[in-house]
């Protein structure tokens, strides 16, 4: 009896030990499928899964012809390289075949049904972000950006973010009328994330259509022209640095003087330094504007715009004499700012 | 009596004098026509007849009938006695370091890499083999008898068991390990004039003989030895000397004349021209890259890269930062896997891409590989990378320098990321498309098109095109000097099946060594053999002809049976290149020799019955019918000809419009005037008309009629020919009705009628295959009904209409299908004679899709007039063309 009684108690704590580990192990595993993210089997899988709501990342990747992206598969999908940047999404990975053969062509048809990868996509291996519907909203493609998952970790995080800040500004725009829709609009689109398709209400934008309108203008006409544009606030950073770059071409193949180029040269980089049309802006200072021994942008090249109209005081009374188009107001050029609408 | 004796004696002597100084130029000059059966040509060539028994192949224009060879084509005799006694045919006709390369006439790279316009044809050459300074044995100095089916039958056996035998050795290998026999140190090949005399005293007997011959192409030390002569034979004593004065020259070649694989990827992958520039450039690499050259991989890539740079007249320095880039992109992994399954020949088109400072540049190709990675098949879509943009945003031109200049430092002077940033044209886009391809390793090229540039990309072993909108492709990069796509095509096949190419290509090293040593039987068989065994064996076909035409122009029989070979087997899948063939090299020395018209008739009919279709591509036949039609030694020849190609051809759809489109070029290029002339021109046209007329226009062939029909009134047009436009398009209203418009234009008029209606029009754009299928609606433009024509407006070029007969105008109405802008002004000017133009004061007025002149204040008289815009490029459709007025007096 009272060894069968010891038994009893012992048989007791080993069950309370067992249901201990036991539970250690279900929350263990718990935490471990709540840090992972949701993996999709499919396209259309993955579209069901993100309701809409949720982005869709997919992994392309080249599977049968590309050793890099062998390496990346390895690195960012079997190491789990990129585990933290697809935890709150939902994740497809999408291999790319060459010449697929039939065993190819099925597993490719089982991934991507009758959808098609969305236009855009440069090169694989990539990460490419889609929002709840389908639409492309964002890739991470660039070899620089995609040479290890680390990297990539940071770029795809990024244009997550990008893309929630753009959905929220979006949200508003819907809610939005007229103007405020169009400025609310042009806000998301400078917003480092693509602008879906189907949206309604941005304003249309030709950058070449502005470089037509440009070319029977006299430089007061398009100075007015240009600036009216940039004021209604309907345009995103880059279409605005188009603008200006349509305008600054208008003016240099009339004859402007270096001082009024560099002045619209200057204005079009400040837009967005960083973008490509501010380093198109930087080359055409070196290229029109400095003499070749010479940079000045180069040591000051954010200036505030006071510091620019100091400036272009203090140049007009040289150009006045050098310019044989006379000064900047004599070519009807108003600086940002000042222009009439304002 | 003696003194009669003594002058004959004199003129006896005299004229065998003439006739011995003369004999040299026998050769050369084209025979008369006559027609003899030759079994057994001989011919007495002693060692004394030869002029010159120089080491080079020369290029003879093949129009120049007489050029005697003298000692001044040779760049090398002062330097090597030697040569002259062993007949080595350098390739390096460059070698002269101090002749720079683009001083050279040189068709494969005289282009401009970005021209849009398609490839210049290179005139059609033929090499003189040189020979040796030797005996020869009357035993081979006869030309054998023409090979019969089944000679041909016996040699395709011999090489198929061959090639067979070589696909079996390459099977079992292990590790890829070819043959391998260091038999020459470094300090021996110091004297390759002594390797030389070795070899050929081993080598030649064997493959002098038929039946030795294929055993020994069995033996992987003799193809190693055949290798070896041809190598020396073609750069030149010389030129191997250059080499083997470089630094780690000799033991490069002892490297690779110990190995064979090295050795037939070197000879036999495409055309071997400045073949000692290459040697140099490959002991460069060899120098830097000892290690590395053990892999077969590194050799390719260095081997084809040398190659091609020698051959494309690049710098040292280019050849070395692209050899660089492929074979380390290749040993780290970050090249499309194609790269590594790719032989010589094809690494060659890859490795050897154009344009090394720019597109084909080190830092572009990086670019490409790293940021426009796909599956072959992607690249064909890369070029939508590109923004098409004919002005950039700043409205700078993409022809100025301004169309990228500020962005180049950004992208440090990468030209594909450049352009990705700003944009291109269609230049830029196929550049873009097919160097993202060669970066990654994958077989491309572009293509110039007319006014278009386009590119082709390499998927599978299946060539496709993309950005392509017209069927003229003019490839930009060729092994032939041959630039039609039907060449890409021909050495796609040739170099697939390698066995047979490898067989046929030894063969042909046989045939021009032996000829080299004046072994003419023997040289003559290995031709045989070497085409039999693979017949798209261009460098074969050309060298064959090349002797032929040397050794026995007047052999009749040899030359039929060349014309059958081409037929037979080329023509089967390679019309274009077949017809090149036949224009270039065999009509030229068969047509005189056939004066049958039934004979010729038969030739020809041979040719037309193996094209059913276009073949690998659409291509112009205008040039075979010509050389056929300039067979026929008078006008009524002629007509008979016309008559039985139209026949033939009309029933082909593929075929009628371009044969009509000949016919209507040929007779407006008759001289004027005369008499014969015109009337020939006249029965001609008529003979086209009667032709267009037969062709059925039923449910099935209706489309094909009017495509044909269009081509054709297209042709009248551009020929001025009024009276054929006008039958052709009444002909086309009558065969295609449901084609046309059927409700009126309704427009107010001018007073008069309508002058132009029997006239035709012209537009200065160039038409795409659809829009060519289209023309006849040209003709209906100057109809009541209406058509369309697509318009084009720039400059001096836009609308031009041809009337009737010259005319007191009283206005013009031209009809668009769509409403144009009023934001610039048209203009219209009349000429007499379509040459003069004169601008009239009339102010054009845009109403709607309506623009009208009136010009009845004016009291012009004209035959011609024309529409004109002003500003940039202005594209759209006239529907409607109507010049109101009457014919003016005394106007027929």
């Amino acid at each position: 009896m009272y060894t069968g009684a010891r038994l009893v108690v012992r048989n007791d704590n080993y069950i309370l030990n067992v249901m201990k580990y036991l539970l250690i192990i279900i929350s263990m595993l718990l935490s471990v499928l709540s840090l992972q993210a949701e993996t999709a089997r499919s396209y259309d899988d993955a579209l069901r899964k993100a309701n809409g709501k949720k982005p869709i990342v997919l992994f392309c990747y080249g599977a049968n012809y590309d050793k890099v992206s062998e390496k990346a598969y390895e690195e960012f999908i079997r190491k789990r390289g990129i585990a933290d940047a697809v935890r709150s999404v939902v994740f497809l990975e999408v291999p790319i075949y060459q010449l697929p053969n039939e065993k190819e062509k099925k597993q490719r048809q089982k991934i991507m049904g009758n959808h098609s990868l969305p236009a855009g996509i440069w090169s694989y291996p990539c990460l490419v972000v889609l929002d709840g519907s389908g639409a492309l909203r964002g890739i991470v493609q660039s070899a620089e950006e995609m040479k290890d998952p680390e990297t990539a970790t940071l770029a795809l995080g990024k244009v997550l973010d990008a893309f929630e800040e753009q959905e929220k500004i979006l949200k508003s725009a819907v809610r939005a009328k007229n103007e405020k829709r169009s400025a609310l609009l042009a806000q998301a689109a400078d917003v480092q994330a693509i602008m879906p398709t189907a949206i309604t209400g941005v304003t249309p934008f030709d950058p070449l259509a502005v470089v037509e309108a440009l070319q029977t203008m006299s430089p007061e006409e398009a100075n007015n022209y240009v600036r009216q544009m940039i004021a209604s606030g309907f345009f995103s950073r880059r279409q605005r640095q188009e603008i200006m770059a349509a305008y600054a071409g208008h003016l240099r193949r009339n004859g402007a003087s270096a001082n009024r180029l560099r002045a619209v040269y200057t204005e079009m980089r400040n837009i967005d330094p960083h973008s490509i049309y501010g380093a198109y802006a930087e080359g055409a200072i070196a290229l029109w504007v400095v003499p070749k021994e010479e940079d000045p942008t180069k040591d000051t090249p954010y200036k505030t715009l006071a510091q620019r109209e100091a400036e272009e005081k203090a140049q007009k009374g040289k150009d006045s004499d050098s310019s044989p188009t006379g000064t900047a107001d004599d070519e009807g050029w108003t600086p940002m700012g000042t222009s009439k609408k304002k | 009596m003696s003194q009669n004796l003594v002058k004959l004696l004199v003129g006896v002597f005299a004229s065998m004098l003439l006739g011995y100084l003369l004999r040299p130029c026998y050769n050369l000059i084209k025979p008369k026509a006559t027609e003899t059966s030759v079994a057994q040509v001989t011919i007495d060539s002693t060692p004394t007849q030869e002029v010159d028994p120089s080491i080079d192949l020369i290029e003879e224009d093949d129009k120049s009938t007489v050029e005697v060879h003298t000692g001044t084509y040779r760049e090398n005799v002062s330097a090597e006695e030697l040569d002259e006694e062993d007949g080595l045919c350098s390739d390096d006709e460059d070698d002269d370091d101090s002749l720079p390369d683009d001083e050279e006439e040189d068709w494969t790279v005289a282009r401009d890499s970005d021209s849009f316009v398609p490839e210049k044809r290179p005139p059609a050459t033929l090499k003189t083999i040189r020979e040796a300074d030797v005996k020869v044995s009357p035993h081979q100095n006869v030309v054998p008898v023409a090979c019969t089916n089944a000679h041909n039958r016996a040699y395709k056996r011999h090489a198929d068991n061959l090639a067979d035998k070589y696909a079996r050795a390459d099977k079992k290998r292990k590790d890829g390990a070819g043959y391998t026999n260091r038999k020459y140190t470094a300090e021996q090949w110091k004297r390759p004039d002594v390797i030389y005399r070795e070899l050929l005293v081993k080598t030649l007997p064997a493959l002098t003989k038929p039946k030795s011959r294929w055993t020994a192409l069995e033996s992987p030390e003799t193809q190693l030895d055949l290798a070896c002569l041809t190598l020396i034979r073609k750069v030149g004593y010389e030129g191997m000397e250059k080499v083997t004065e470089q630094k780690m020259g000799a033991q490069m070649l002892v490297a690779l004349t110990s190995d064979l694989d090295w050795m037939q990827g070197l000879l036999y992958s495409g055309p071997t021209d400045k073949l000692g520039k290459a040697l140099r450039y490959l002991t460069v690499i060899y120098e830097k890259h000892i290690e590395q050259m053990a892999s077969p991989h590194t050799r390719r890539i260095a081997t084809a890269t040398a190659l091609e740079f020698a051959r494309e007249g690049w710098s040292e320095e280019d050849m070395l930062a692209r050899f660089n880039y492929y074979h380390k992109s290749f040993e780290e992994g970050k090249l499309n896997v194609v790269f590594g399954t790719l032989g010589y020949w094809d690494t060659r088109i890859v490795t050897g891409c154009k344009e090394p400072e720019g597109w084909g540049s080190v830092k572009s190709l990086t670019w490409q590989r790293d940021n426009v990675r796909l599956p072959a098949e992607g690249y064909l879509s890369a070029c939508n990378q590109l923004v098409y943009r004919l002005r950039n945003v700043a409205g700078d031109s993409v022809f100025s320098a301004d169309y990228l200049a500020p962005i180049l430092d950004y992208t440090d002077h990468t030209t594909a990321w450049a352009h990705r940033e700003i944009g291109g044209v269609c230049g830029a886009c196929s550049h873009y498309g097919a160097y993202a391809a060669l970066a990654a390793g994958v077989p491309a090229m572009t293509m110039g098109e007319p006014g278009h540039c386009a590119y082709t990309v390499r998927v599978g072993n299946d060539w496709q095109m993309s950005y392509s909108i017209y069927w003229q492709h003019s490839m930009h990069k060729t092994f032939f000097g041959l630039h039609d796509w039907d060449f890409l095509i021909l050495t796609q096949d040739l170099y697939s099946d390698r066995y047979h190419q490898l067989v046929s290509d030894q063969l042909l090293a046989a045939a021009e060594l032996l000829a080299s040593r004046k072994m003419m039987k023997a040289a003559f068989e290995c031709y045989d053999a070497s085409i039999a065994a693979q017949p798209l064996n261009w460098l074969a076909l050309h060298s064959y002809a090349s002797y032929l035409k040397q050794k026995a122009p007047e052999h009749k029989e040899r030359w039929k049976e060349l014309h059958d070979k081409v037929v037979n087997n080329m023509a089967v899948k390679f019309h274009n290149a077949a017809a090149t063939y036949l224009t270039s090299y065999v009509y030229p020395n068969l047509l005189p020799m056939v004066q049958n018209r039934n004979e010729r008739n038969k030739m020809y009919a041979a040719f037309f019955k193996k094209c059913a279709t276009f073949g690998t591509n659409r291509w112009d036949i205008a040039p075979l019918l010509t050389a056929q039609i300039e067979g026929c030694t008078n006008y009524k020849e002629k007509l008979a000809y016309l008559k039985e190609a139209l026949k033939t051809l009309m029933k082909k759809p593929d075929y009628a419009g371009a044969v009509l489109t000949w016919g209507l070029d040929y007779i407006g290029k008759l001289p004027k005037g005369d008499k014969d002339a015109e009337k020939f021109h006249k029965t001609f046209t008529g003979l086209i008309v009667r032709a267009m007329g037969s062709a059925k226009a039923d449910k099935k062939n209706v489309d094909a009629v009017w495509a044909a029909l269009g081509e054709a009134l297209y042709a009248a047009a551009s020929n001025n020919d009024t009276g054929t436009y006008q039958a052709i398009g009444k002909l086309a209203y009558r065969k295609c009705r449901k084609h046309f418009p059927k409700q009126k234009m309704r427009f107010r008029s001018f007073p008069g009628r309508v002058v132009s209606a029997k006239g035709l029009i012209r537009t200065a754009t160039t038409l795409s295959p659809d829009q060519m299928s289209q023309c006849c609606l040209h003709w209906a433009v100057l109809q009541k009904h209406g058509g369309s024509i697509p318009a084009k407006f720039e400059g001096k070029s836009g609308m031009t209409v041809v009337l009737e007969s010259p005319s007191q105008i009283n206005g013009v109405v031209c009809v668009f299908n769509e409403k144009v802008k009023n934001d610039r002004d048209f203009k219209l000017e009349i000429s007499s004679d379509g040459q003069n133009w004169e601008a009239t004061d009339a102010v054009p007025v845009i109403a709607g899709n309506m623009v009208r002149v009136d010009v009845r204040k004016e009291k012009l008289t004209a035959g011609y007039v024309r529409l004109l815009r002003d500003g940039d490029k202005w594209e759209s459709t006239v529907v409607g063309f109507y010049v109101y007025g009457r014919p003016a007096r005394g106007a027929k």
